[in-house]
């Protein structure tokens, strides 16, 4: 279950990190790039969300165990 | 080129829906918006200012003042992205804090934090997606532009 909520953290920073470099490039008006760097922030929170949705699945099984 | 005068008075319009947005948001308890929406009127508000003294200076180089529009969109577009991740590292912090719980075998309160965790990755998400629709159409606009 550690394992679930580490990976589930470590595609949540990596998604805020795509999404803090597309925010720089958008700003600088670079959005080209910036749109580059939002799809990945997109593929990471998909990922992140869904190995949340596993992690809190499991953590909720070893709630119910005997 | 429109008028400067003109300009100022949009970011004034700009600034005052932003407020309006503020105390909705405040208003609904929900405040990491409500604070983006006041710093967001904040911007404007100074813009609008700036160009209003330029304007009663008449400054040269008026035509060199940005239109809203365009500068409002660039700076949505910046603003979505940090909102989606400032939700992205609340939901990371939470799963590392429901990991570190379970760890010691503190399950009540490894499930407590696991269940924040979801909370945030949900609005993570949401956020991501937003975010991206409003890339993805800044990035069109500059395309058609070129």
């Amino acid at each position: 279950m550690n394992d679930a909520h580490s990976n589930a953290a470590e595609f949540h920073l990596l998604a805020a990190h795509a999404h803090r470099t597309a925010a720089e490039h958008n700003e600088k008006g670079d959005n080209e790039t910036g749109n580059w760097h939002s799809k990945r922030a997109l593929e990471y929170s998909d990922r992140a969300h869904e190995l949340a949705r596993e992690a809190h699945n499991k953590s909720g099984r070893v709630e119910t165990l005997p | 080129m429109r008028d400067s005068h003109q300009i100022a008075a949009e970011y004034h319009d700009l600034a005052a829906h932003a407020h309006r947005l503020a105390n909705a948001s405040h208003g609904h308890q929900d405040h990491l918006t409500g604070h983006e929406h006041s710093r967001r009127a904040l911007e404007h508000s100074n813009r609008a200012h700036e160009i209003s003294e330029a304007a009663g200076r008449n400054e040269p180089g008026q035509d060199e003042i940005s239109d809203p529009k365009t500068e409002e969109e660039s700076i949505m577009s910046k603003e979505t992205h940090t909102t989606a991740a400032y939700h992205h590292e609340r939901a990371a912090k939470s799963h590392r804090a429901a990991a570190q719980h379970s760890s010691t075998g503190a399950h009540e309160a490894s499930q407590h934090h696991a269940a924040d965790a979801l909370e945030h990755s949900k609005r993570a998400d949401e956020a991501s997606k937003l975010a991206h629709q409003q890339s993805a159409q800044d990035a069109m606009t500059a395309d058609v532009a070129r």
